[in-house]
């Protein structure tokens, strides 16, 4: 297999084999390059490409603008080289961010089970365990340039090296097929952690807004805070379609009663609401306080509108932390 | 208080730089982001947001709205006077500017100081 070298306008260089993303390598050779989501989400990881010939991996990255082209501007998180490349990062450091201290792992399929219609939980055994926040989530490979975030849906216990993710079956859709095909004792790959969702310190009110599988990190960041005894007040909104897409909610209603002041509210769209407690979507039932912090995470329709909804109502964006994979 | 004098800096062709449009470049090490409002004001500020430092002209932009949301963590701001919309209370460092012979300068006071704002957050 071919490599191509990757020159830094801050005078570091890296070798990226045939395919591999720029930030892997670098990662991989010891050089951090900045990033936060590792999907092309945020665009933090955005580089000025001085020399060279790139392919992108992921042309449709939300991160990625019409602007980009002219200012040769590369993420660097979902691009290859396909030449010697001489790149201008801004800045590099030799160790990873707090919190992002990404690392490749093989885990091993424990169970792929049921949930709910079309939800199923996917447990891992991981080679090693990964330290990780509540809140943050893994890029699983999937195939040749199938690659998908999921959430940690449980928090991080020292040498724990199982991990749990809440996924949903989208159609025939490649990357949640190949989800839901895995089997006991399959192998996959994993990347992490990433995101910059996680618990802040301070007294303010917690409000979680999660719609669908969104549920997954809230989880996580309950538990952890059961776990560490939090003092503060924590309010779960928690929607989906019906009822029975509310997966994991008597799970979630356990963990919240472990909470010092604790509440969780099932909301479902659909009349016939069965034991949720409010009808509509999670938007039409949150009055934005601006005093909380915001945790946010679903199908990106919704969180586009929850943070709409919080926006109007006043609420910084600096008081909320979100995640949306598509 | 002395206020320490400017060092003009050449930065664009007034013809490179549209009106409704921006550009950046570095100086002495500092990025700057320097803005062709529509109405004809040109502004320069610090070209890294104060929240986490990644690059606002890698942002989503307005240009009739003259509002710059930046791609990290969608912090917006004002680019008519850099004041920050969401989160309020954070404010772009702002360059001096002047058009000379259809030469846009920056001003860069010559005080050894880095000129950003942060405003972290968490």
């Amino acid at each position: 297999m071919s490599a191509h070298s990757v020159a830094l306008s801050t005078g570091e260089s890296f070798l990226v084999a045939d395919g591999e993303r720029i930030l892997a390598a670098g990662r991989r050779a010891g050089v951090w390059l900045p990033f936060e989501c590792g999907w092309g989400s945020c665009g933090t990881c955005k580089a000025t490409l001085i020399d060279g010939e790139v392919e992108t991996l992921f042309p449709g990255a939300p991160a990625i603008k019409p602007r980009d082209a002219r200012r040769r501007r590369i993420l660097v998180c979902q691009t290859t080289p396909r030449s010697d490349l001489v790149l201008d990062p801004g800045s590099v450091a030799e160790a990873a961010p707090e919190g992002l201290a990404v690392e490749d792992r093989v885990g091993t399929v424990v169970a792929n089970d049921d949930l709910g219609p079309d939800v199923r939980r996917l447990e891992i055994e991981l080679d090693r365990a990964v330290p990780y926040r509540a809140g943050q989530y893994a890029i699983v490979e999937l195939g040749p340039r199938l690659r998908r975030c999921y959430s940690m849906a449980s928090p991080f216990r020292e040498g724990r090296r199982r991990i749990v993710f809440i996924y949903k079956r989208y159609g025939t859709r490649p990357g949640s097929t190949a989800m839901w095909r895995l089997a006991e004792g399959d192998s996959v790959r994993v990347e992490m952690p990433y995101g910059g969702m996680w618990v802040r310190d301070g007294r303010d009110a917690i409000v979680m807004v999660a719609g669908g599988t969104g549920i997954a990190p809230m989880l996580a960041m309950v538990a952890e805070l059961a776990g560490r005894q939090d003092e503060r007040a924590v309010e779960v909104i928690y929607g989906a379609g019906s009822a029975d897409e509310l997966v994991a909610a008597n799970e979630l209603k356990a963990a919240i009663e472990s909470l010092r002041e604790g509440r969780v509210r099932l909301v479902v769209e659909s009349p016939d609401r069965g034991f949720a407690d409010e009808t509509g979507t999670v938007v039409d039932v949150l009055a934005p306080l601006a005093s909380a912090r915001y945790y946010v995470a679903g199908p990106p329709r919704m969180v586009e509108a929850v943070l709409g909804r919080l926006r109007d109502g006043g609420v910084g964006i600096d008081r909320i932390a979100f995640d949306s994979f598509g | 208080m002395t206020v320490a004098s400017l060092a003009w800096h050449e930065a664009f062709a007034i013809d490179e730089l549209w009106e409704g449009d921006f550009l950046d470049l570095e100086i002495d090490g500092e990025p700057v982001l320097v803005v062709h409002l529509i109405g004809g004001a040109i502004k320069a500020y610090q070209g890294v947001c104060p929240h986490q430092e990644v690059m606002l002209a890698d942002g989503d932009w307005d240009e009739d709205t003259g509002v710059l949301v930046c791609g990290g963590h969608r912090w917006e701001f004002d680019m008519s006077s850099g004041v920050g919309i969401n989160p309020a209370g954070c404010a772009l460092y702002e360059y001096p500017t002047k058009v000379d012979d259809g030469v846009v300068f920056v001003g860069v006071p010559e005080d050894g100081e880095r000129h950003y704002n942060r405003c972290p957050g968490s």
